[in-house]
């Protein structure tokens, strides 16, 4: 039997998740596979209990690199604190390019395999920008195809949240297909705040802005 | 609800009115149902099956008669709703009901309840009464049979319940208590106008989320025994090869599981007995076997928990009921990462925090030719994992 590997990817709840690989694994010894079986809601449990045994409540994310303009990056110093439940999992053959730069990859639903992300010159979000507490992240370019966005956001002064996450997506045919203002659930605190921004096809890209 | 519980008393030369002999009646079926509703659970106690006979139409198209076998069933409110004998389930109940819906293929499964419901009898036709009474002097202990559509059959468990003292009349006005006898299929809706049909096509024991009829059960601290012997068996007849469980004063004590053979008796399978010997006719499969080692290893990146051996849980771990030994060796990236200009890589941090969680950095170093000697860059790296999870021998001690 080949060799596999367990990738473990950003699915959220959208119906378009951005599926960044975030993490990845090999056992030797195989795990005790029983294929899930029941409702969608309890194949989803089954599977966020196996996402619970290999991250905990939550998946320690850092060494990001941080856009800070144009196409200048600097290597993030922040740990971002990704809640489990955001998390899906796909085990497939081994592959040591995918496992040694597992976040350079995206899971892709419909061909059910996981797919490099372009050069992150090319594949980073242009910005994400505070309008009081809801945040705008503007795309390189236009999409052709429905496209996840997620965001984890971390305050990093102030009382503001660690990792709220939202989400939407950018349809095809919306009539702005560059940007998307994801609202807050509740008033942000005022402070400066990192956003580990998560776009399908795009590499993860931390961005920074100030809600003030 | 009642205050009290009142009963019935007589005294010479009373004169008896008829609610003094109601509240005769009434006493004994409230403290019945009071039994029935602490001391057991409710459900079917006996027959109250489906009973499916395929039939055909003036056209030929297929169906099935659905037969209520008689039977017995105690609901939630501990009353008895006795069905005295078979009856064919009415498909014209089940149209008027509107319950069907959308279901080409025919597969819905509809649950079919049946209730308890008190009904006036009809007047004996040489009743002695009063000259100006045409009150009936009997009610039917009745039940009724209804359907529901996909889905009714969930939490059942969640009905209007009774409180200690409420008596079974004061319940009337409540939604009658539902016991699930099964599900029938509706051929109604089928896209095949070839099969189509206003009449049931089929029954199931259960709906596609495996909720089935409920049986009747026992609320109790304590079974006990009279003879030194108790069986405990998956069927009311003792049918050979049905597994039951027998503990039995022989010997000083024993506990038997088995199936149950031609005699009556179980052939044991697993006995202990009562100095803590172990006799297993089977052998002992488990993943968590004292006195073993489980291994796992691979490649991990930074931030996931330490996997573990297959069939060894964070609990187990976190209990000390097995001993984990893990080595972690940093992987070295071939190559510099992305946006680097790094030219070497030595490991800066390879290990377990107190959860579990990997930890693993190596630190890209730049040589300078200009400006600082050195620059450096951590980045978080994967790691080689071996994981070694010992379960300590235990003895009987």
């Amino acid at each position: 039997m080949k060799k596999q590997m367990t990738l473990i990817f950003v699915k959220g709840t959208a119906a378009v998740a951005p599926g960044n690989v975030l993490a990845a694994l090999s056992r030797t010894a195989p795990e005790k596979n029983q294929p899930a079986e029941g409702t969608d809601e309890q194949k989803r449990a089954a599977e966020l209990a196996k996402v619970g045994d290999l991250v905990g409540d939550r998946l320690i994310v850092r060494s990001l690199l941080e856009k800070t303009g144009g196409s200048t990056f600097v290597l993030s110093t922040v740990e971002f604190e990704v809640p489990f439940e955001n998390f899906g999992l796909f085990t497939t053959d081994l592959d040591d390019a995918i496992l040694s730069l597992p976040r350079s990859y995206y899971f892709d639903p419909i061909e059910k395999k996981p797919k490099p992300a372009p050069d992150l010159a090319t594949s980073s979000p242009v910005g994400a920008t505070f309008t009081n507490s809801d945040l705008k992240v503007s795309l390189l370019n236009e999409v052709t195809a429905d496209t996840g966005v997620w965001v984890l956001i971390s305050a990093v002064t102030g009382s503001g949240p660690k990792n709220q996450v939202r989400h939407d997506v950018i349809k095809k045919d919306a009539a702005d297909k560059k940007n998307i203002t994801l609202n807050a659930p509740g008033p942000l605190p005022l402070g400066a705040y990192k956003i580990l921004t998560l776009v399908t096809g795009y590499q993860p890209t931390v961005l920074a802005d100030t809600v003030t | 609800m009642s205050a009290t519980i009142e009963r019935a008393v007589f005294f010479e030369g009373q004169i008896l009115g008829a609610a003094d002999l109601t509240t005769v009646a009434e006493y004994d079926r409230n403290q019945q149902a009071r039994h029935e509703r602490y001391l057991h659970l409710w459900g079917i106690a006996n027959g109250l099956t489906l009973a499916p006979t395929k039939k055909k139409d003036v056209n030929n198209k297929d169906y099935v008669e659905v037969t209520l076998k008689a039977g017995v069933a105690i609901d939630g409110w501990g009353r008895e709703i006795v069905v005295p004998a078979d009856i064919v389930l009415s498909e014209q109940l089940f149209d008027d009901l509107n319950v069907a819906i959308p279901d080409p293929s025919g597969e819905a499964r509809y649950p079919v309840f049946l209730l308890g419901r008190d009904q006036a009898a009809a007047q004996p036709a040489m009743a002695n009464r009063a000259c100006d009474s045409s009150q009936p002097t009997r009610t039917i202990d009745g039940y009724e049979y209804t359907f529901g559509r996909p889905g009714e059959e969930l939490n059942l468990d969640k009905q209007t319940i009774a409180h200690v003292a409420d008596q079974l009349e004061e319940l009337s006005d409540e939604k009658p208590w539902r016991v699930l006898l099964g599900f029938v299929r509706w051929g109604g809706g089928l896209t095949d106008a070839t099969k189509r049909i206003n009449r049931f096509i089929g029954i199931e024991d259960a709906s596609k989320e495996g909720i089935s009829p409920r049986y009747a059960g026992v609320q109790a601290d304590t079974i006990a025994a009279r003879a030194g012997k108790l069986l405990l068996r998956t069927r009311t007849d003792d049918e050979s090869e049905k597994p039951a469980v027998v503990l039995d004063e022989i010997d000083g004590g024993q506990l038997r599981f088995g199936q149950i053979n031609s005699q009556g008796d179980v052939t044991p399978v697993f006995t202990v007995n009562a100095k803590g010997d172990l006799t297993v006719a089977g052998k002992i499969t488990s993943s968590f076997t004292p006195g073993t080692v489980q291994i796992q290893s691979g490649v991990a990146t930074d931030g996931i928990l330490l996997p573990l051996p297959p069939g060894i849980t964070t609990e187990m771990v976190s209990s000390g009921k097995v001993a984990l030994h893990a080595q972690l060796t940093p992987r070295i990236p071939k190559t510099p990462p992305v946006n680097s200009t790094a030219t070497f890589a030595v490991p800066l941090e390879c290990s377990l925090d107190e959860n579990r969680r990997i930890r693993c950095t190596v630190r890209w170093i730049t040589l300078n030719t200009v400006g600082p000697a050195l620059a450096v860059d951590d980045r978080a790296a994967e790691c080689d994992y071996l994981v070694i999870a010992s379960v300590p021998a235990t003895t009987g001690s």
